[in-house]
């Protein structure tokens, strides 16, 4: 599995990194998480609002600060 | 389709740019222009000195186009006005910005409208009477000027010769390379218009200064009024060296008034009237303004007033 959390530099991408990681321990997941923070490869996904969660190509999430919670439940859903 | 030719205004608070914006876009008459407006705060005051029938425009606030908070906003906006077949699209960057990272931003604006835009030059407008004080307050300043394509050395009506020519010499080390013109009033010649200023470039891409931690603090007063021109005038210029910036429209006694502040200039121009007084205030000391602006308003000004974020 991979996660990308898309967005840099401000807290809310930073935040929502965390959660994620975070989320991800709880799930048990053996998954690849990265950051993306190169405007360049933001736009050629296709994100055009941050932060975002990205899982195995699909975006689950945009524009919105998430915390482990929600997170989770995102992960739920794709699992 | 031909293509657009992308120009990007750049320089601090108060240098300049929305006036030479202005000179631009009377030049340009009979073209079709665009134009991105950034500010730092929630209400776009320049938006309105600029707004004609025909012009696209594209306003982003709350934070600077070069800073993560907004790149992407902007990204989008460029890649929009792409779609609508324009000859011209300026950019007008809040004075804050930091344009270190403009060729990045654009190389992403490429990816989503590919061909369209013709990045002709970054140009920095330069306050003669205020730039070599607030030089050393904040680095964006040098960045602007390095990377800058063409300088225009503004407000020369305000400092004598020597001065300017201090001014100059900063302005030389810091870009050695780029043409400086000077200017009262952003009044040079257009003809920059037709070139490419890239052949004047003197550092690359690096990142921006600008993140939501560098980013000033900005309220908004409002009033009804009307107020006593002589009061608020006391106001201003009390609160004057604790801000960067003042900008807006107040009802004055004297008639409802276009106010500019920066460093100890104060500046008023007759303006239609509106449904009610705001003006921009940007802080050189962050959240602490506040108390003076409230003090200050109270002890001075007989009229009413809120204050806002």
């Amino acid at each position: 599995m991979e996660i990308l959390v898309v967005g840099g530099g401000c807290a809310s991408c930073d935040t929502v990194y965390e959660e994620t990681r975070a989320a991800a321990a709880e799930l048990g997941l053996d998954a690849k998480i990265r950051k993306v923070e190169d405007l360049v490869e933001m736009v050629q996904m296709g994100i055009m609002t941050v932060p975002a969660l990205v899982v195995d190509g699909k975006v689950l999430s945009a524009g919105r600060t998430l915390n482990k919670k929600q997170v989770k439940a995102l992960l739920e859903k794709v699992l | 389709m031909a293509q657009t030719k992308l120009f990007v205004l750049t320089g601090f608070l108060g240098a300049g740019k929305t006036t030479f914006l202005k000179r631009i876009l009377h030049n340009l008459e009979g073209k079709k222009v665009g134009v991105i407006q950034n500010d730092l705060g929630k209400v776009n005051i320049d938006g309105e000195l600029i707004e004609k029938d025909g012009l696209e425009l594209r306003e982003i606030s709350q934070g600077s186009i070069y800073c993560s908070c907004r790149k992407l906003d902007f990204v989008k906006a460029l890649a929009e006005l792409a779609q609508r077949n324009l000859d011209y699209v300026l950019v007008e960057s809040s004075g804050i910005g930091d344009p270190s990272n403009v060729e990045e931003l654009l190389q992403a604006v490429e990816v989503l409208a590919p061909d369209v835009y013709v990045f002709s030059g970054l140009i920095c407008l330069v306050d003669a009477a205020n730039f070599l004080a607030d030089l050393e307050s904040r680095e964006e300043l040098s960045r602007q000027v390095r990377h800058a394509n063409m300088i225009l050395l503004n407000k020369t009506d305000l400092v004598e010769p020597q001065e300017q020519e201090k001014v100059l010499e900063t302005l030389r080390e810091l870009n050695p390379v780029s043409p400086i013109c000077a200017a009262a009033f952003g009044e040079v010649d257009m003809a920059f218009l037709e070139e490419d200023l890239r052949r004047y470039q003197y550092v690359g891409n690096e990142a921006s200064l600008n993140s939501s931690e560098s980013k000033p603090k900005t309220l908004v007063l409002r009033t009804a009024g009307p107020v006593k021109k002589a009061e608020v005038d006391a106001f201003l210029r009390q609160l004057a060296p604790q801000c960067w910036r003042m900008k807006g429209f107040l009802p004055l006694d004297t008639g409802w008034s276009q106010v500019d502040v920066v460093g100890k200039y104060i500046d008023y121009k007759p303006c239609p009237a509106r449904e009610q007084g705001e003006l921009v205030i940007i802080s050189r000391i962050g959240p602490a303004v506040i108390r003076p602006i409230m003090d200050g308003w109270k002890e001075l000004v007989t009229a009413e007033m809120t204050l806002r974020n």
